[in-house]
């Protein structure tokens, strides 16, 4: 990167340089630097905004279009009176699961997650830790296998709590820009999974 | 071969399912398969977050400066998560990308451009950037020697960056003033390893949640901290729901409990007399389940002081002689010096001595115990009566005692039930707590009486808070008192090691290591500690009673500061000079996790601006100082001397101006480790921004485009590192092995990784230093020679006793914490973390879907708190502490649950610094503070 280029990118960055010289034009306080921006000693100045999240009622809320390619979906509807997820009531199971989804207009919970990508374990009497499942691939020669054993039907019960990867969102206006770009294998992409296809592509690290 | 677009992704979707189903492909249509996304290039890496340590998949795109991330899903292959990821793992693919990442040095100048402690920031080049961190060192170590030199250093560092950190601190500058963030988070755990195993690091492993029948979360909110060891317990536990028993102990009601049989809600400390509980259960009411052959063999008896303080700033220290704290804030601080017994803890302290009402003066903490017999910890055990232990320890006023004693009993069941397999697992819980080693030491007590720990299925876990607080912070040992592989600064022979390792002269090493990272806080706020330098943590959003860190930052005049980071956070703020660093995927790594499994990566994209390694940083200011700068004779603060050793630094070949450079980094050892991107297959296709530069040609420290080291520095580093611990338990594999697997938990011996420690199945060097026919051996050298007494103190006329491979159970009572609500502060503040975000908050709230989905930091509430307050669900409150005060909005309906009296508040948020009002006590013995209970009054805005 040539020298005028590097003046540019910090241009970009603190916003306010002039470039080349290190004068008070091109300096910049504590407070932009920051997300607070504000003091770090005054409290008063702070500015907090009240948000609102997703209100739109399940099977009413327009999808939202996924982050990257198979990154799981965002959730674009109210989930008042549906968490917490207890181990006795899962209300998202009663839309997503397959069967039920496409009546009632909710993302049907993908294949990979009908999938046990973990083996069973369990001690056998020679004390020996075995794994049982599925192997499926066997990348760099062997060191770790990859299992996938179908749970048929079943959601595999790892994936129970959903909201360990599903979160709702509020409007809140991000405080700074990402520049992250999503590259999507198809258009279908940004509103589905073919994750259960994809799984394990490329775990061949070590050619 | 060629295939339409169709036929491609048809093919895609045969291979998989033909995959799944374990039939074969032809290998035309597999072939196919592979090159589907051609354009992407996946490899692995590990999570840039929790200490769970996932292994994910990073596909990038793009040549040269200009690839980048585009995707992530989780390994299938690694056994930690095996394809499954938390939103924060999938959202590793943006935290690179926010817009105001840092590109380039700034400094705080004057419109001269001379530095100036008031002056705003302006960019400045490397060489700029160093020449000032060179002048201030410079000025540091002639004011008050290589103590005035600090380091905030980080359980996130990868173990390179940790290791070259370390050695120029403790090589170079002779300075053990570097102690890292994961002190706030496991400091208590690793006196917990140290006293009871007397080696660092957990037994278990995380094959104990397929294997057990039981599973305790003392204080830890495992579904939100670590996602993806309780997506396994959730797993198990729905898999056997009838046999499988979960039991959430904690202060407030949270996600952990919305699996679980039990939600006991305890009031906050009163833990220890939990765990002191389920003992007496098992010693007085079910002896029979007291494995005896175990504790004869493999157990003694142990017990230290109880007058220890809190670990708060002590009458004397020069901040407080100069009147920088205040009436409140003296309050609770007076307390460190003395304090009297309460009524809560009276009945506990009794078989130690005291009653209600006596003054208990406290000495600065210590590590000292001795042994007793099992008659005097059956002794200390007396008090803990359910009636006694009930009463005091029940959380919610609004629960019936009846219903929480019932919940006891059944708790101390399921560890006295024969059959029944148990885990218990915590982390910040139990470690930032002000007898965070205590309650550490109090969860194996159980485990031990009944034989249930260090084998498959069962035992007591402490889970680590950071990616790599166990490979870096503990095992490199970036703790101001340690080396590597649990050698130590104060112990000759390991300085010996040390420093043969190193090629450095004998009695270069510093040998007082005290200076942890709140005592470094409060050596910047005494005018004593001069440049300190904040590596991969937060340390001024991170450290509680913050106000008075920040204003020592900004209004010591001749204190210089320095931060390192991907983005400006509160640290950078505060500072005279940032840097740019490099980030996690901008360079080659490695991380260890909570069950010893080390993990590497490799650099996947070229870092952005002028960004540049930590690795690189530190090696770069070795190159700035050479063996006469620094290898002269010292006298420490405590009157200690350190030699001068620059005759014999001559004497092994070294001239007076041999840089550290040379001496430590780039020396011959370092050099026969190849640079070749052509014939190994590790190196092949991958950037190495260290070693080869980049074609970004950043102009490096010396004012030149830097062109790379020439050699493979991050092998190098592993490599040295690795040996110090091979043959001691701690063995690593070598470097490229790590490239191949999805990690391997240490000690890996003949190959081998070591799944369950301690027990002779599983972990060789049990045979090793017991015997062929040992069945147990509790190893660890720390400790192991001590003299004998009662609970009230040691008898030195009895002599010391060997205690060879011997583990302990520990008596240690309850007491109170030394800040509890009262009438003026009436409410107890619980601080820790939420899913969405990673610690200060500076990467994950740069990903607008983290950002979005929690926004910021809330004050979770009862709704009849609120109601008293005169405040409703979002409104804004005062939450004020004798320290400070934040403004937060109020939240009575969402995924923290707290009892009426406590709130709850997360430390994500820079617009809001709880940290301000939280209180730096610590763990005496740990030095580990308490962020999870201080007294706090809340108003309407």
């Amino acid at each position: 990167m040539n020298k005028m280029n590097k003046i540019a990118l910090s241009i970009a960055i603190v916003g306010v340089f002039v470039a080349g010289c290190a004068t008070v034009n091109s300096s910049v306080s504590d407070e932009s630097l920051s997300l607070r921006k504000a003091n770090v000693q005054n409290e008063n100045t702070i500015k907090l905004h009240k948000v609102t999240y997703a209100e739109a009622a399940p099977g009413n809320a327009k999808t939202i279009e996924r982050s990257y390619d198979n990154a799981p979906p965002l959730i674009p509807h109210s989930v008042d009176g549906l968490v917490p997820i207890t181990k006795n009531n899962n209300s998202c199971l009663g839309c997503h699961m397959p069967e039920v989804a496409p009546s009632v207009h909710a993302t049907a919970i993908p294949k990979s997650h009908f999938m046990n990508f973990r083996p069973t374990e369990l001690i056998a009497k020679n004390v020996k830790l075995i794994k049982k499942g599925k192997i499926v691939a066997r990348p760099n020669g062997g060191a770790n296998d990859v299992f996938a054993t179908p749970t048929h039907g079943k959601l595999y019960a790892g994936r129970y709590n959903c909201t360990q990867c599903h979160v709702v969102q509020s409007n809140a206006k991000p405080l700074v820009g990402n520049t992250f770009t999503p590259d999507y294998m198809n258009k279908k992409q940004m509103n589905q999974s073919n994750l259960i296809n994809t799984f394990d592509q490329g775990v061949n690290t070590v050619k | 071969m060629s295939l339409s677009r169709r036929d491609f992704l048809k093919s895609t979707a045969a291979a998989s399912a033909a995959a799944a189903v374990g039939i074969s492909i032809p290998d035309e249509v597999k072939a196919a398969a592979d090159t589907t996304q051609s354009s992407w290039r996946w490899d692995k890496a590990a999570c840039r977050f929790c200490g769970t340590g996932c292994g994910i998949m990073l596909a990038t795109k793009g040549e040269g400066k200009d690839r980048r991330i585009v995707a992530v899903k989780g390994d299938p292959a690694a056994p930690v998560n095996r394809g499954l990821n938390c939103i924060k793992g999938y959202f590793n693919a943006k935290i690179m990308y926010g817009a105001d990442r840092l590109t380039t040095p700034l400094l705080r100048m004057n419109d001269k451009g001379e530095f100036d402690k008031h002056g705003r920031f302006a960019p400045v080049s490397w060489k700029r950037a160093y020449d000032e961190m060179e002048k201030h060192i410079r000025y540091a170590l002639k004011k008050s020697g290589p103590e005035a030199v600090a380091v905030f250093a980080s359980g996130q560092y990868t173990i390179m960056e940790g290791y070259a950190a370390q050695k120029m601190m403790t090589a170079g500058f002779r300075s053990n003033a570097i102690d890292p963030n994961a002190r706030h988070c496991m400091a208590s755990a690793v006196v917990g390893f140290y006293q009871t195993f007397g080696i660092d690091e957990p037994s278990g492993c995380y094959d104990d949640i397929e294997l057990t029948d039981t599973i305790i979360a003392w204080g830890s909110n495992m579904a939100e901290m670590h996602p993806i060891l309780w997506s396994r317990c959730t797993d198990r536990k729905l898999s056997n729901p009838d046999r499988v028993k979960v039991v959430s102990i904690q202060t407030y009601t949270h996600r952990t409990c919305d699996l679980a049989d039990d939600t006991i809600i305890f009031r906050p400390q009163t833990d220890l007399l939990l765990w002191n509980y389920v003992a007496r259960e098992i010693v007085y009411n079910h002896p029979e389940a007291i494995d005896w052959d175990f504790i004869k063999k493999h157990i003694v008896f142990t017990v230290g002081p109880v007058n220890i303080g809190y670990g708060m700033r002590r009458a004397g220290e020069p901040s407080l002689k100069a009147g920088r704290y205040d009436a409140k804030e003296m309050q609770t601080i007076k307390k460190e010096m003395s304090k009297k017994v309460g009524f809560r803890e009276a009945p506990s302290l009794e078989p130690y001595g005291y009653k209600e009402g006596d003054m208990m003066k406290n000495t600065a903490g210590t590590l000292k115990h001795w042994l007793i017999s099992f008659e005097e910890y059956k002794k200390s055990l007396e008090p803990y009566t359910l009636d006694y232990i009930a009463k005091v320890s029940k959380g919610d006023p609004d629960e019936s005692l009846d219903v929480y004693k019932a919940k006891l009993k059944r708790l101390a069941s399921y560890y006295v039930e024969k059959n029944r397999k148990i885990v218990s697992f915590w982390t910040m819980g139990m470690n930032q707590h002000t007898r965070g080693s205590w309650v550490n030491t109090l969860s194996y007590n159980a485990h031990f009486l009944v034989n249930k720990q260090a084998k498959p299925g069962n035992g007591a876990y402490s889970l680590t808070g950071q990616p790599s607080a166990c490979g870096t912070a503990r095992e490199v040992g970036t703790f101001c008192h340690r080396l590597p592989a649990d050698l130590m600064v104060k112990v000759k022979k390991h300085r010996v090691i040390a420093e043969k390792r190193w090629h450095i002269p004998e009695n270069t090493l510093n040998p007082v290591g005290n200076q942890h990272i709140m005592q470094i806080h409060r050596d910047i706020e005494d005018r004593f500690i001069k440049f300190a330098w904040v590596n991969v943590c937060n340390a001024y959003q991170d450290s509680a009673s913050a106000k008075h860190w920040l204003k020592a930052a900004r209004e010591i005049e001749d204190f210089f500061l320095v931060t390192s980071d991907g983005y400006p956070g509160i640290s950078a703020m505060v500072s005279d000079l940032v840097l740019p660093s490099a980030m996690i995927y901008e360079k080659w790594g490695a991380y260890g996790n909570a069950e010893r499994r080390s993990q590497h990566w490799r650099q996947q994209v070229l870092p952005v601006g002028d960004a540049m390694s930590d690795t690189w940083q530190w090696v770069e200011l070795s190159k700035r100082f050479t063996v006469d700068d620094l290898w002269g004779p010292y006298t420490l603060r405590n009157g200690k001397k350190l030699a001068d050793v620059r005759g014999d630094a001559r004497a092994m070949g070294y001239s007076g101006d041999t840089t550290m450079f040379d001496v430590l980094f780039a020396n011959d050892r370092a050099k026969a480790f190849k640079a070749d991107r052509v014939n190994d297959p590790i190196q092949r296709g991958y950037d190495d921004s260290e070693v080869f530069g980049d074609e970004r040609n950043v102009v490096g420290s010396d004012g030149k485009v830097f062109k790379g080291y020439g050699f493979f520095l991050h092998k190098y580093l592993w490599e040295e590192y690795a040996d110090f611990g091979r043959g001691h338990g701690h063995d690593l594999a070598p470097f490229d092995v790590y490239q191949r697997v999805r990690g391997l938990r240490w000690p890996v011996v003949n190959g081998k990784e070591t799944l369950w420690r301690f027990n002779g199945e599983y972990d060789p060097y049990v045979k090793h230093f017991a015997g062929p026919d040992a069945d147990f051996a509790f190893y660890g050298p720390i400790a192991k020679n001590l003299l004998q007494g009662d609970l009230r103190g040691p008898d030195k006329s009895r002599g010391k006793k060997a205690l060879k491979n011997k583990a302990k159970i520990f008596a240690r009572p309850y007491m109170d914490p030394p800040e509890m609500p009262d009438s003026e502060y009436d409410t107890w503040l619980c601080t820790g973390r939420v899913l969405e975000h990673w610690h200060s908050g500076t990467m994950t709230m740069r990903v607008p879907e983290l950002f979005r989905a929690v926004p910021e930091a809330l004050c979770y509430m009862h709704p009849k708190n609120a109601e008293e307050k005169g405040l409703k669900r979002g409104d804004l409150a005062w939450v004020e502490s004798r320290r400070g005060k934040v403004r937060a909005r109020v939240e009575t309906r969402g995924r923290n649950r707290p009892p009426r009296g406590l709130v709850f508040i997360p430390w994500f948020d820079e617009k809001i610094l709880i940290n301000k009002v939280c209180l730096d006590a610590t763990c005496p013995m740990s030095k580990q503070t308490d962020y999870k209970k201080c007294a706090v009054k809340i108003y309407k805005v």
